[in-house]
């Protein structure tokens, strides 16, 4: 490595440095375009494709040709168009539940940590009596009693992610609240709820930033497990897991009716897990990661 | 020391209730009437007021709960509302085969996410480096059950010899039984072994710019013993935590696993039942599900003190 080289680089750095939060970073970047990019997709290939996703046709399994670029499946569906069409209720399920965990789940993490104390002990523990039930038992309770569908997904996935929102977020209020600039506004006559708004909420959004694309990417898992079960959203509404369990019978025939939703999936799980380390390189370079 | 074991015990006690409570509701929770679906929907309302009695449906729903609570500690769970089996019998011949599955992937996930990790972080910034990380960021993405179809696929093609859904008890064969279980134990550990991966280079990393690692590479450790001795010792305990949180991960992915490879375990009962709306079923056995993984991390906490000497003294944890 020669010195010229090197040199260029480092006038970068420091130029970038006076604005850290806006500096180029791959991985934030490689994740929101993909999602972008198939959230596009989804929404133009229910606009604008040639077929819907419930079209049956007589062409069965016909594998990629010019009409059905990735082919047919049992049924004659398109299966480019059932793939994307799937992407739109998994992305509306992991965006719908994850927003509702965050809306309880941050309020809750704020309230205990900024009240500490008696307060805190008892929604903490509640939190992680709730955390200590593995999710997708919950999930099955859930969709046991009632009739699975996409909203079903969403509410039930929403609660059940209120804890790890709660719990992520409530350490750095834990933090903010002993700092001078919350001390300053008590003494002023401040009152609680419009210092938690004002001074501690700004703090502790960083995390539950991040957490928000965790939970996505899990939500997104979820589903498409629970769909592959019979337990998701019903068909012949498509979605990932369901297509994987339906083209497990004719794969020897036709792969791609196996491959094709698996790898979208897990490119949608990629592209979340992707922002999520992104964000953790923008928001605390130095510190340790807490997820994987 | 007493003091940690006393509230871990607790702890676990106070989740098993929980859990208890939530299954319980779950039957009062349905819609509909649970006598009418065992005596059909054509059956008179005597017959129907006498199914009620039977069940104890007419007690007040606090007594309900603590009956079945009292029974279900006993190991009675009720029966099918179909065929009239013992529930516990069912989760009793089922239970087995989803911790071993379980156990069996928490192996494979170990054996290569704990090695992995280490490798990854002794080569930090490296190519090495790289490739184990993109590999275990794949392994997260990627769901157990899509691993699972794409192997039974490959296998079924290129090795039709492979014994594939014909499940046989380990007591019976034990070695055809590891051979069944090795497939579905893989696509369980990919997904495990990943977050032991990031975790455990995390961790490494971490105690690697410690001071006392510093101290002990002065007094002329070799990078082996520097490794093993020093670094390992410190790095497992945030890695222990991390693992022990993520297991339900793990008990909730042989749900779908049994389901790609046809095995009698808790789980595809959980799923049958369900979809036939057998609630007494589903509730024992989700039960028996929860306190299982309630009590896998009951005996993860009792791992703790024996790499973290100081919560044998203080009792107190640190947590990673």
């Amino acid at each position: 490595m020669t010195v010229e080289s090197t040199a260029p680089a480092v006038t970068v750095t420091t130029a970038r440095r006076r604005r850290p939060r806006l500096g180029w970073n791959p991985t934030l970047t490689t994740g929101v375009c993909v999602l972008g990019g198939m959230v596009a997709l989804a929404l133009l290939i229910g606009a604008f494709g040639r077929y819907a996703a419930t079209d049956v046709s007589d062409s069965l399994l016909t594998g990629p040709s010019g009409s059905h670029w990735l082919g047919t499946d049992n049924l004659g569906r398109d299966l480019f168009t059932r793939t994307f069409g799937a992407a739109r209720q998994s992305l509306l399920v992991a965006f719908g539940a994850t927003t509702l965990a965050a809306l309880i789940g941050v309020p809750i993490g704020l309230v205990a940590g900024y009240n500490a104390r008696r307060l805190d002990a008892v929604l903490m523990a509640a939190m992680d009596t709730a955390m200590s039930i593995p999710s997708v038992l919950l999930a099955l309770v859930l969709v046991s009693v009632f009739t699975p569908g996409m909203w079903v997904l969403i509410g039930g996935m929403g609660l059940i992610f209120v804890p790890y929102f709660a719990r992520i977020v409530r350490a750095p209020a834990l933090t903010v609240r002993e700092r001078d600039f919350v001390s300053a506004a008590r003494i002023a006559g401040v009152r609680s709820p419009v210092i938690i708004v004002r001074h501690v909420l700004p703090n502790v959004l960083s995390s539950a930033l991040v957490q928000y694309a965790n939970t996505a990417a899990t939500c997104v898992l979820v589903e498409a497990s629970l769909s592959y079960l019979g337990l998701g959203i019903q068909p012949p509404t498509p979605s990932w897991g369901r297509m994987i369990f339906e083209g497990q019978r004719y794969m020897k025939d036709d792969p791609l009716l196996v491959i094709v939703p698996g790898i979208t999936l897990a490119v949608a799980t990629a592209a979340f897990g992707l922002i999520s380390d992104g964000l953790q390189e923008q928001l605390n370079p130095r510190g340790k990661r807490r997820t994987p | 020391m007493l003091r940690y074991l006393s509230i871990r015990l607790v702890r676990s006690l106070a989740v098993v209730l929980c859990l208890s409570a939530i299954v319980f509701a779950l039957a009062h929770l349905v819609p509909g009437d649970p006598a009418a679906l065992i005596a059909g929907e054509n059956s008179t309302p005597q017959l129907r007021a006498q199914i009620t009695h039977q069940l104890g449906l007419d007690q007040p729903v606090w007594s309900q709960y603590l009956s079945w609570i009292g029974h279900a500690v006993r190991g009675d769970l009720g029966s099918s509302l179909l065929d009239g089996q013992s529930v516990g019998a069912q989760v009793a011949t089922r239970l087995p085969v989803s911790l071993e599955l379980a156990v069996y992937a928490a192996v494979v996930a170990v054996l290569w996410g704990i090695p992995a990790g280490i490798w990854s972080a002794m080569h930090q910034g490296h190519a090495k480096d790289r490739v184990v990380n993109s590999a275990a960021f794949m392994g997260l993405a990627v769901p157990p059950f899509v691993v699972g179809t794409v192997m039974v696929l490959l296998v079924s093609t290129l090795a039709p010899a492979w014994p594939l859904f014909s499940f046989v008890p380990f007591s019976q064969d034990p070695l055809l039984n590891l051979q069944v279980l090795l497939l579905p134990a893989i696509a369980l550990g990919i997904p495990f072994g990943a977050t032991l991966c990031r975790y455990m280079r995390a961790a490494v990393l971490d105690v690697e710019g410690q001071d006392f690692m510093r101290t002990a590479a002065a007094k002329g450790a070799g990078r082996r013993r520097l490794m093993l001795r020093h670094a390992l010792r410190n790095a497992l305990v945030p890695v222990v935590t991390a693992g022990g949180l993520q297991l339900g991960v793990l008990v909730g992915g042989t749900v779908i696993i049994e389901q790609v490879f046809a095995l009698p375990g808790l789980g595809s009962l959980i799923v049958n039942s369900i979809t036939q709306h057998d609630f007494t079923v589903i509730q024992g056995a989700i039960l028996a599900l929860g306190a299982s993984y309630v009590l896998i991390n009951l005996v993860t906490d009792l791992v703790y003190p024996l790499i973290d000497p100081r919560i044998r003294t203080t009792g107190a944890r640190r947590d990673g």
